[in-house]
């Protein structure tokens, strides 16, 4: 089971009030609030903790956990004194067991990729894509575009109807009419899309 | 406090976080804030600050962890107010 995330970096330098003690308070938990407190850059930090507890949420919530808003659950360990990383491997603690997610930091985004543990991560792909539009409808729809064109080159499926629906909130790939045995995960904010799947 | 009060002024909140143009007057109490009003869930964490700034409440994270609808932050809302 897989997750992603990932946050627009110049989106999440707007938003001033994540920047806050206040609001940095509602998500962590006390050692990731430490950790982070020592970060030169505490918005590049305290995103990346937030993909993590996403794309970390996304795979518990594929291995049967309620829905619910519980950043604090998930909890980012092993963090290292520094993120001066292009690419960063996190161990994330959860009630459903532990999850190992990889951070991939660039200028304009942050990448969270999430899995049971590392094997599934590394047999999963992952893809980036820039996105056209900018309403949730228009990100949703060609980060959509994009997992299906990808799908469709790797399975040489060129005229299948691919389309997803979610059920309780977790996405479904269905080709033709038929639920495919593939594991997806879709993420957008602002100019960015992400997603990834597993066969 | 009655409950409609307390949606008038959550539905002022919501509506600086929604994304695009959804008609707030046909919310009901099972409308969900990520679901249906397509709030990104950092936003949900201002929502919360601003719910505890206009109510002078504070929203713990076991009372947070639920208000993923409109009908279960109000209920929430009004349980602060009430102690």
């Amino acid at each position: 089971m897989i997750g992603n995330d990932i946050i627009d970096r110049s989106l999440a330098q707007k938003h001033i009030r994540s920047q806050s003690s206040r609001y940095w308070q509602k998500v962590l938990n006390k050692e990731e609030l430490i950790w982070l407190k020592k970060q030169p850059d505490t918005v590049l930090a305290f995103h990346m903790l937030w993909a993590t507890k996403e794309a970390s949420y996304k795979v518990i919530r594929k291995m049967g956990a309620t829905r619910n808003f519980s950043p604090k659950s998930i909890i980012v360990n092993q963090l290292t004194n520094s993120i001066y990383y292009d690419s960063l491997y996190l161990n994330v603690q959860s009630s459903w067991g532990n999850i190992f997610a990889l951070a991939k930091i660039t200028e304009d985004s942050i990448e969270v990729y999430a899995a049971q543990d590392k094997s599934k991560l590394e047999a999963a792909i992952f893809c980036r894509i820039k996105l056209p539009g900018t309403t949730h409808s228009a990100q949703s729809h060609y980060t959509r575009k994009g997992l299906y064109r990808e799908l469709r080159k790797l399975l040489a499926l060129s005229t299948e109807k691919f389309y997803i629906q979610k059920e309780n909130s977790i996405p479904k790939l269905y080709i033709s009419g038929r639920k495919a045995p593939i594991d997806i995960s879709l993420s957008h904010h602002g100019n960015w899309g992400a997603f990834g799947f597993a066969l | 406090m009655s409950p409609e009060q307390i949606a008038e002024k959550l539905k002022k909140i919501i509506k600086q976080y929604l994304e695009e143009e959804i008609d707030l007057s046909k919310i009901s109490l099972d409308t969900d804030l990520i679901n249906d009003l397509k709030i990104n869930s950092m936003h949900l964490v201002d929502i919360i600050l601003d719910l505890e700034d206009e109510f002078d409440i504070e929203i713990s994270d076991d009372d947070a962890e639920q208000m993923l609808t409109v009908g279960k932050s109000i209920e929430i809302i009004q349980q602060q107010l009430a102690k």
